[in-house]
């Protein structure tokens, strides 16, 4: 099976980065030059073009922005771009003949088979309103990158169904390679347009006049030579980070960028899932950080964000952020929902709701208690997470214990001493340093409330321990 | 043919109801008591509905008077019977003595009212619970009616116990006050629904089931 490769190309990524809230009329980039390098499409709307020298677009559209690269930001949008793409194959790349320019191996991959409309979904919806992405398909990264430059913003560009690869890539115009203005300049002098037209060239001459690189680059778009590149380093950790555009100081704020990295992070963990997740804000100088716990691995994106929106709205952070990071931690295989019987559905529900409550209240809000073996009142209960599994504790043939137990025996003063037969004496407790001795009786009150009374035997104090309620 | 009431009584059981005795189509709403004095008082707890139990003094058997309903909701039912803001320690040895099932019992405690009206709410609607067991703050009457709402819809029993001398109004389905009666308690029905006098009875209530 011939090899297959999506390209993905930001044309104007640089530009478009400082204007992603939509808050600028335009932006555009001048290269070392004082040209016009980058620009996005509110400046071509302005009727600035690339390779306008800067001063002539300064003077045509002066409210315009002219910013300078950030480095940084382009490499991190990529690096989201490419974790991305690693849900939908084993290697992807940087094409460094382009500035912005990732190309993923699909070669195959029964996901893209059988719903190649999800991937081309997904990086749209990465790239977003803001961001201009052309996108390429063919046997080769260079062919495909060249298809894409080729399409339309947004479409997916490959060659004619009915024809092969070697009939198509032949066509694709010479003004696309990613040469230098007098090569591109050359080959038109020549009447040479295409690549079928560079190929009718005897392939000495090609290398003397035009340079050995350009006969290798064509045998690497052509598929006959090889075209090793390093794969984009695969992160192990699953991470989304990236500024918002705007500060956000509330959960109404916040709410659509957290969707979008619980989003990209669910096509990245594809057949994992988590129920940790860690959400870090950082604002000029405060930071926040806060951890979540499900009981079921979230994969409903409005599960996700009903429970953060719990947590937020108990716990909100105070300040205006301006980078969100979202980390899924301890995933683990998920192999999806199993089942829709209603028991079944009530155990989701159930859980659902235990996650609501927790989010919002707190894990040690919840939890059921189970007696334990211990003759003494305050011992023969534990609490326990609601998940833990019952477990079967022989109960003695006690007399009968009172529905409430009072967290502290209170003192109290009884008016009438019991008789010996409605005492019930409980010992023990030497072996943990909790030592008690106690004679325990019921004692109705004059109120009419029905008391658990025992006596110290020590102190010969009475204490109220629970009620018959 | 049905006239216009009827079809109307027929499509909303819960919401409307004649107010007369021996009404048949209650019975399927009302959850069997386990005490035969309350069966007889009281026909059943009403299920998809708030109950009001009213009390001056703890520890007079209003937790041992629905004892015998929550013991066979957790036996009989799979979803859990909640305790919200219990004033004192639910004691394991005790409820399980009597049959309760504590795996599917749980306990919460929300701080703020805000909080505490919310897990109620949820608890009630989500139809996660059989049982809602609560010891809420006052409650105006919108917020009694919205839990009323609540509980309908998830067909959740809800016993909320309140600590004072006159009861308000309340669109509750049922409310009771508990008096201590000598060795008795004496359970007094203040509002029932389909009932046309009040009622009251001494009960014995056992300290073990």
């Amino acid at each position: 099976m011939a090899e297959q490769w999506l390209a993905v190309i930001f044309p104007a990524l640089a530009a478009e980065l400082w204007n992603l809230d939509g808050t600028l009329p335009g932006v555009w980039i001048a290269d070392t030059r004082q040209r016009v390098w980058q620009m996005d499409a509110g400046a071509a709307k302005q009727g600035i073009q690339i390779g306008m020298s800067a001063a002539q677009a300064r003077a045509l559209a002066p409210q315009l922005q002219v910013m300078q690269r950030d480095a940084e930001r382009e490499f991190n949008l990529l690096d989201r771009c490419a974790q991305l793409l690693y849900a939908w194959g084993p290697q992807v790349v940087a094409l460094q003949e382009w500035p912005h320019a990732l190309a993923v191996e699909l070669q195959g991959n029964s996901r893209w088979r059988a719903r190649p409309q999800a991937l081309l979904q997904a990086i749209r919806e990465f790239a977003g309103e803001r961001l201009r992405i052309r996108l390429g398909l063919a046997p080769t990264s260079l062919a495909a990158a060249l298809f894409a430059w080729q399409g339309k913003d947004g479409e997916l560009c490959h060659g004619p169904a009915d024809r092969s690869f070697t009939e198509c890539w032949q066509e694709i115009p010479l003004k696309l390679l990613p040469a230098n203005d007098t090569l591109h300049a050359r080959w038109e002098s020549l009447g040479l347009y295409s690549c079928g037209d560079w190929l009718r060239l005897d392939r000495r001459e090609r290398a003397l006049r035009f340079g050995p690189e350009w006969e290798r680059f064509l045998d690497r778009l052509r598929g006959i030579r090889a075209d090793p590149r390093s794969p984009w380093p695969l992160q192990e950790e699953f991470v989304v980070a990236f500024p918002l555009l705007q500060e956000v100081s509330d959960w109404q704020g916040l709410r659509f960028p957290l969707r979008r990295a619980f989003q990209e992070l669910r096509l990245r963990l594809r057949h994992r899932a988590s129920t940790r997740w860690e959400l870090l804000l950082q604002g000029r100088d405060a930071q926040y950080r806060q951890l979540l716990h499900s009981r079921d691995p979230l994969t409903s994106a409005e599960l996700f964000l009903q429970l953060w929106q719990e947590r937020l709205q108990r716990h909100p952070w105070g300040f205006a952020a301006r980078h969100l990071q979202l980390r899924a931690m301890d995933t683990e295989n998920w192999a999806g929902e199993q089942g829709a019987f209603w028991e079944q559905n009530l155990l989701r529900e159930q859980g659902q709701l235990l996650d609501r409550w927790r989010a919002r209240l707190g894990v040690d809000s919840i939890y059921r208690v189970q007696p334990r073996a211990d003759h003494r009142p305050e011992y023969a209960w534990h609490s326990v997470v609601p998940e833990e599994s019952e477990t079967n504790t022989a109960l003695p043939d006690l007399r009968p214990r009172p529905l409430w137990l009072l967290p502290e025996p209170i003192p109290v003063s009884v008016l009438h001493e019991p008789e010996t037969s409605e005492l019930e004496r409980i010992e023990g407790g030497w072996w943990d340093g909790h030592d008690v001795s106690r004679d325990y009786f019921r004692w109705r009150r004059s109120d009419g409330a029905e008391c658990w009374v025992f006596r110290d035997r020590r102190s010969a104090r009475y204490f109220l321990h629970g009620y018959f309620a | 043919m049905k006239t216009a009431v009827e079809e109307l009584l027929a499509r909303h059981p819960q919401r409307l109801w004649r107010a007369e005795a021996g009404n048949p189509g209650r019975q399927k709403h009302l959850q069997d008591p386990g005490h035969s004095e309350v069966r007889d008082l009281l026909g059943g707890w009403p299920r998809g509905a708030i109950t009001e139990i009213h009390s001056q003094v703890e520890g007079i058997g209003e937790l041992r008077l629905l004892l015998p309903t929550i013991a066979a909701l957790s036996q009989q039912e799979k979803r859990w019977i909640l305790w919200c803001l219990p004033p004192y320690i639910p004691y394991a040895p005790a409820l399980a003595a009597a049959g309760v099932r504590l795996d599917r019992m749980l306990i919460i405690h929300p701080r703020q009212r805000q909080d505490q009206l919310w897990t109620l709410e949820s608890a009630l609607r989500s139809g996660t619970c059989s049982a809602v067991l609560a010891w809420p703050p006052a409650l105006e009457e919108a917020a009694q009616r919205r839990l009323q709402l609540a509980a309908e819809t998830g067909n959740s029993m809800g016993f909320f116990f309140y600590r004072d001398v006159v009861s308000q109004r309340s669109p509750a389905a049922l409310r009771l006050r508990l008096q201590p009666a000598g060795e008795h308690t004496r359970v007094q029905v203040e509002k029932r629904r389909g009932a046309t006098a009040p009622a009251a009875a001494n009960l014995e209530l056992p300290l073990a089931i």
